[in-house]
Formats: structure tokens, sequence, C-alpha cells
């Protein structure tokens, strides 16, 4: 139902009906711009980021096919953006605020020592190169499937799986030396 | 680390996002985690990674962040838009075209039926006549369209509208306008047909 009402906004973007760009802007901001906050660590340059990938897929929504869904494209076009964003400025150290979800249900040392450990991890993602990062982010965060992930980076699944697997034991190479784990 | 151990830590990053994998793999899996420490302290410490990823969330932004962001998006895009009514008429006409691999081939013919129009429209008239005027300038206008390259639907959209916007400035000017133009400028640019007459006369 979802997918056809989001089928049916997309034609109309392309006809440039505006009501039917907002939906679509309404939908998925949220979305690109917590991507691209774990991408850049930076709120400034998410925003940034989030407006230019809006203004630059509804300008070219016209030669938009509809191969792959609306949201693999959105995150294609946020993920080009990413990398090249990443290649230009590294994420410094002070952009990662500490800012993680807090269980009511846990107990306080319990909480305290899991914001601890995503401290730890969100640091050690940040240290990983940009595309093993951008895969990670997409299939943990994002929850994109490994088909997904290779539309978005343009590449093959069985690549997408190996950069996965080489991020997750770099990861926790990077969380033993510092003694994390 | 043992060379089979690199091959076991994928299968247990595998189990770990359910990927399928094979019977026997998952034996042998079972076999080597018995035996080997260092991927049972992989398969230990995996779940608290895969956690960590996870439990990091957007910071709290101030209210009103994501309506200011929207309005800000489809701000910028009308201001692209509204650029010019005849873009918009054009758009409409072809819009539904665009994606189809259609839209360039139909705006060529089109560009290409105004030139043969313009072209047939000139040697009709007589020279030096208002019509003939308009017809010059509506084939000067075509012939410099005919040298843009015509290969994206931008391109398009643009060289109908300046075709249209110099069409539009010929027609609106009146015969004694015209007339007061060719008059001036035949004081600068002699009528070689004149020239010829004068010749003979003299």
């Amino acid at each position: 139902m979802e997918q056809n009402q989001e089928k049916e906004w997309v034609a109309r973007a392309r006809r440039g009906d505006r009501g039917a760009v907002a939906c679509l802007v309404d939908r998925y901001e949220r979305e690109i711009f917590t991507y691209l906050f774990r991408m850049t660590r930076n709120v400034e340059d998410a925003r940034d980021l989030t407006q230019e990938v809006f203004i630059k897929v509804f300008r070219k929504i016209s030669g938009f096919r509809g191969d792959s869904g609306f949201r693999t494209w959105l995150y294609r076009v946020a993920t080009n953006h990413a990398l090249n964003f990443l290649k230009r400025r590294p994420p410094a150290a002070s952009d990662v605020p500490l800012t993680y979800l807090s269980d009511p249900a846990l107990s306080a040392a319990v909480a305290l020592e899991r914001r601890d450990m995503a401290s730890h991890v969100t640091r050690a993602v940040q240290a990983l190169p940009r595309r093993q990062k951008a895969v990670v982010v997409l299939r943990v965060q994002e929850g994109l499937t490994y088909a997904e992930i290779a539309r978005v980076l343009d590449c093959s699944v069985g690549n997408c799986k190996a950069a996965y697997h080489n991020a997750v034991k770099r990861l926790r190479e990077i969380l033993k030396n510092e003694a994390i784990l | 680390m043992k060379p089979s151990c690199e091959t076991f830590q994928d299968l247990i990053i595998a189990v770990s996002q359910g990927e399928p994998i094979e019977e026997g793999e998952r034996k042998a899996l079972e076999i080597h985690l018995r035996a080997c420490p260092e991927c049972r302290a992989f398969q230990r410490d995996l779940p608290g990674i895969l956690e960590g990823i996870k439990e990091d969330s957007p910071p709290s932004l101030p209210e009103g962040f994501f309506e200011e962001m929207k309005a800000s998006i489809l701000g910028e895009l009308a201001k692209r838009r509204s650029s010019s009514p005849w873009r918009r008429a054009v758009k409409a006409l072809f819009g539904r075209f665009e994606g189809r691999g259609i839209l360039v081939p139909a705006l060529s013919g089109l560009c290409g039926l105004l030139v043969g129009m313009a072209l047939a429209t000139a040697w009709m008239r007589t020279p030096s006549s208002p019509a003939s005027v308009r017809s010059s300038a509506n084939r000067l206008a075509a012939v410099s369209l005919e040298s843009l390259p015509v290969n994206d639907s931008t391109v398009c959209l643009g060289v109908v509208e300046d075709y249209m916007g110099v069409s539009e400035f010929f027609d609106a000017l009146s015969d004694q306008d015209i007339q007061a133009l060719t008059s001036d400028l035949s004081g600068d640019f002699p009528d070689p047909d004149q020239e010829e007459m004068g010749s003979e006369t003299g």
C-alpha cells in the first residue's frame, strides 16, 4: 500500500507536482539526515548534504526509471555525496557526539556500560575506510539488504558482503588494540 | 591465528546476519569453535560490536529542525523551477516522454521542422519586405540552434525557449519598425542586387 503510494508520488513528482515532492521530502528527510549524520558525525554538514541530496534528486527525477526503488536511489545519491565529502574532509574525533539511546528498563550500571561500549564502537566505525564505513552503516543502522547496498554502491553483492565482513573484523581489531574487548 | 580462522570468522558473521550457510559448513564451524579459543572470542565479541553500532542514535535537534530543512529544500526547488514560463510549457508538453529515450529525438525533430519551415518561408518571400526580415530572423535563430549540441533535455528545453523568444520579438515588431530597421542597415550593408543594377546603369 505504502509502496504504491510512493510510486504515485514519484510519478507525480516527475510531472512537476510540488505536493508530491513535499510528501517525498517529508517521508525521507529524517532518514537521510540520520544516515548522513552517521557518516559525517556533524549536524551542520549532515543538514547541508541532506539538502543537496534532495535538490539533486528532484532536479534529476525525470531520469529516474524506477529500476530500483526510490529509497535505494536516494541512498545512492546520499552515499556518493557522503563519500565525496569524506574524501575532502575526514571526520575529526571531536565530531563524534556521545548521544546514545537509553533503555529505561536497563539498570544504571548496565546502561552506562552499554553507552560506553557504543561510544567506543562509534569511534572505531569512524576509523574504517570510507566504503567499509558506508557498508556497515547501511547494513546495521539503516537496515538495507546486501542487494540494496550493492545497488547503492554500484558493486556486486559478493563485494558488499566481503566489505562488510572485513569491516566487522577490522572493528574488532581496533577495539582489541584499544583494550576495549 | 590459524589459516582457517579467517574463513570460520566469515561464517560466524554470516550466521549473525542470518545468511544461509550449508549444513556441512555449520558442522565444521561447531567443531572448529570447540578447538579454537580465538574464534570463540570472536563469536562472543560480535554481538557487543553490532549492538554498539545499532545504539548510535542521531543527536537531539532543535524543534522545527526538519520543518525548516524541508522548507529550504522546497524553496530552492521552486526557485529553480520558476525560471521561465516557456520552460514550464515545454515541460508540460514533453514531460511525459522524458526518461523514455524519445524526448531528444522528438525535440530534435521539432527543431528540424522549425528550421525547414523557416527556410521554406524565407525562399518564398521577397527580399527586404518586413515578412522576409521576420523569416530571416527565424532562419538565423534556427541555424544558430542547429549548431548547438542537442544531447540532453535541458539543452533541448533551452533551445526551444530561445527560439520562441526570438520569434516572438520579431512578430511583435510592426511593419514600419522593420522597414525602419532595414533602411538603417541598408546604409551600412548595401544590397548586392542594387549594386549590380547600379553598375549596369552606371
